[in-house]
């Protein structure tokens, strides 16, 4: 044993004696967790994108709604005059959930809300046309008109879509209902909400999860990978140097060379993940959830990874081949698992591959702990993690013990 | 010390080393001759427990190195061809980690090393990084690694390979004190025979895998005959020039070559006075002796040269 520790501990002494690899796996993470937990933090923080600026030109008129020919004039003179545009604005733009998005002014003239859009100070203009109300509540095609900013699609868009969900639910309530009322601007505001993209981070915890708490996991999880996908490659080189056929040459056995080597693997990405999570406390206040759930998780994601490390030292043979080839199944690793862009805005197709990737289980257990679920939960992505790790370790120890 | 007996090793269908035996006594210095790829290194990885022989015996201070390859490796140092050496580690750090890898540990191991450091001169630079040190220097660190268990038999293979004149000066005054100094066998592989002739006592030449001479140096160099080969440089050597040349007495063979006339005589001291009176009429611009040597044998046994 005390062979396989003093093999380990070189592993371990070595990297810590490579500056570049230094900024590379451990720098590197500090300085993009700190940049996407600012850029995504508004989206993932806020509850929802940040609030942009619209003007609104309301010139619609109120009026009733077009009753069939034939229709007493008694009934007709009680139906209420109904004011499409102001209720547009006021109970829907002036909603509390739709102002978290957007932050809206009025315009008396057209002209001036599209001048207000090509200086920028708007992302678009609304325009609700004078027979907006007589329109819809007489069972014709009606619109609100939007001049967006050409370089901003998808905000003009998102506006746009407001709006003709709001156009097409009273079109259908008033056909219905013949009338429009609170009922039915609560019923399509629910709807609205349901519509907007609100993005979230959504756990079963009580906590919200922060982006640079997220990004932190994500972070360490990717970059936990790649360091042990370069101890692969450092395998290689070590047998291309000739210092594993050194060891062999002394009264070493191969599995103690091996052993090792996983164990080296190992502590650095457990070395790793610990320099990360410290890092990230002191300098982003991120919080892991429970500290010994999160080193746990933490431990058996190093395991898992070392083992992946050690099975592609295994299968590759030349140092630079696989200094390649790792470095991209890294990247496809961090894609699918959720470490770049948040793991729910995925198809669902995605979201079945990305349960194959290990990955995946260490940043939902990370997630997890985060939100503050128990140590119930842990269970699952460690057994997962560390089944990884044992038949993918193995798997490289054999083919390493074969070479 | 080291017995080697029809050593096979085959690599598919690729027959690697064919057969090969030898012994090696305890205090010898023993050189392994061969050109790349004739075999060397495949027999010294086979000595040192690295590859597995298909066929044959190897016995290592009396222990059966393939049944009891952990004791045996106990009793070698193997010296590599590569410098397996950990460059962003200091050259104690890296001989520590190499004396561990042998069991040793705390004191004793801290001893071992300064001694190690001692024996190749550098100890003064025994806390720089390897990375920093001189082709040679590491060559010199390659060796102190393999030094610190104090093995009985020292296994080299090609040690020398890629380092300047001054340092392969002193990788071999190394190797030959720890030889005649401290009593230590020897196995050195080269493809330099200049190496073997001044380090071995006894050789072996490797080729395609077969040992094809094996004894000592002399027993070795008479392989190729006794005689030494006396080159006269001639502009315009001729068949009367040789003619003349072949009545001095003790010359055995004259022959024509391009811009000279090769005369083998049995003593140089007996027949060169002679020798040179008889050319005094022809144009002679140079003369060159040759003793008789190993890359003389290796083209007599094989035709080709030792470094083709």
């Amino acid at each position: 044993m005390r062979k396989v520790l003093i093999i380990a501990w070189c592993a371990l002494t070595r990297l810590a004696r490579d500056k570049k690899a230094l900024i590379i796996l451990l720098l590197m993470p500090m300085v993009l967790i700190g940049i996407l937990g600012a850029a995504i933090g508004n989206m993932m923080d806020g509850g929802g994108l940040q609030a942009f600026p619209v003007v609104v030109v309301n010139a619609d008129q109120p009026a009733k709604m077009a009753l069939p020919p034939g229709t007493p004039p008694e009934v007709a003179d009680k139906l209420p005059v109904t004011d499409l545009g102001k209720m547009f604005i006021n109970d829907i733009l002036g909603s509390q959930q739709v102002k978290e998005i957007l932050e809206v002014t009025t315009e008396t003239d057209l002209a001036a809300a599209k001048d207000l859009v090509t200086a920028g100070k708007a992302v678009c203009a609304l325009y609700v046309p004078p027979t907006f109300s007589a329109d819809v509540l007489g069972g014709k095609a009606s619109a609100v008109e939007i001049y967006g900013d050409p370089g901003d699609p998808t905000r003009t868009q998102l506006v746009a879509q407001i709006a003709r969900s709001f156009t097409e639910e009273v079109t259908t309530a008033s056909l219905a209902a013949q009338v429009i009322g609170p009922d039915q601007v609560q019923q399509f505001l629910h709807e609205t909400e349901e519509q907007l993209p609100n993005v979230t981070v959504t756990t079963a915890g009580t906590k919200r999860v922060k982006a640079i708490q997220y990004y932190s996991a994500a972070m360490a999880i990717m970059f936990m990978v790649m360091t042990a996908f370069s101890r692969a490659k450092d395998i290689l080189q070590e047998r291309h140097d000739g210092t594993l056929a050194r060891i062999l040459v002394s009264p070493t056995s191969k599995a103690q060379m091996i052993m090792g080597q996983i164990l080296g693997n190992m502590a650095i990405v457990l070395a790793q993940f610990g320099i990360l999570m410290i890092g990230t406390k002191l300098l982003y206040q991120v919080s892991w959830g429970n500290w010994a759930a999160s080193i746990t998780l933490g431990t058996a994601f190093a395991l898992a990874a070392a083992g992946i490390g050690t099975a592609a030292a295994g299968i590759f043979d030349d140092p630079r081949t696989a200094d390649a080839l790792t470095g991209v199944i890294g990247m496809i690793f961090a894609a699918l698992s959720g470490s770049m862009f948040p793991i729910y805005l995925f198809p669902e197709g995605l979201k079945l591959v990305a349960k194959f990737v290990p990955n995946y289980w260490a940043l939902q257990g990370f997630l997890d702990q985060m939100s503050g679920l128990g140590l119930s939960y842990l269970w699952l992505p460690v057994a997962i993690l560390g089944t990884i790790g044992l038949v993918t370790g193995g798997v490289g120890a054999w083919r390493l013990a074969s070479k | 010390m080291l017995q080697v007996k029809n050593l096979v090793k085959r690599f598919g269908d690729k027959e690697a080393v064919r057969n090969v035996s030898f012994t090696v006594e305890r205090g010898e210095s023993f050189g392994l001759l061969g050109p790349n790829g004739a075999g060397k290194s495949t027999t010294i990885s086979m000595i040192c427990g690295l590859l597995v022989p298909c066929e044959g015996e190897i016995t290592v201070a009396g222990i059966d190195a393939r049944k009891n390859t952990t004791t045996a490796k106990r009793v070698m140092g193997v010296v590599p061809q590569d410098i397996a050496l950990y460059p962003t580690l200091s050259a104690r750090e890296n001989l520590g980690f190499w004396g561990a890898m042998y069991g040793l540990s705390g004191k004793e191991l801290a001893v071992r090393v300064d001694e190690a450091l001692e024996i190749v001169s550098l100890k003064d630079r025994a806390k720089d990084r390897i990375d920093t040190y001189s082709g040679g220097m590491k060559r010199r660190i390659n060796i102190a690694a393999s030094l610190l268990h104090h093995p009985e038999l020292l296994i080299m293979d090609e040690p020398t390979v890629g380092i300047d004149p001054q340092s392969r000066n002193n990788i071999l005054e190394t190797v030959r004190t720890l030889n005649q100094e401290r009593k230590l066998t020897v196995v050195y592989t080269s493809h330099y025979m200049e190496e073997v002739e001044y380090l071995c006592n006894r050789v072996g030449i490797i080729d395609h895998g077969r040992l094809i001479a094996l004894g000592t140096l002399d027993e070795v160099r008479r392989l190729a005959g006794e005689d030494t080969t006396i080159r006269l440089k001639a502009a315009r050597p001729s068949e009367q020039m040789a003619a003349a040349l072949r009545t001095v007495p003790g010359v055995r063979t004259v022959r024509i070559e391009e811009g000279a006339l090769v005369v083998t005589v049995p003593s140089t001291a007996e027949t060169l006075a002679p020798l040179m009176v008889a050319a005094g009429s022809f144009k002679i611009q140079g003369v060159e002796i040759e003793e008789p040597n190993l890359e003389a044998v290796f083209l007599h046994l094989t035709g080709r040269a030792l470094r083709d």
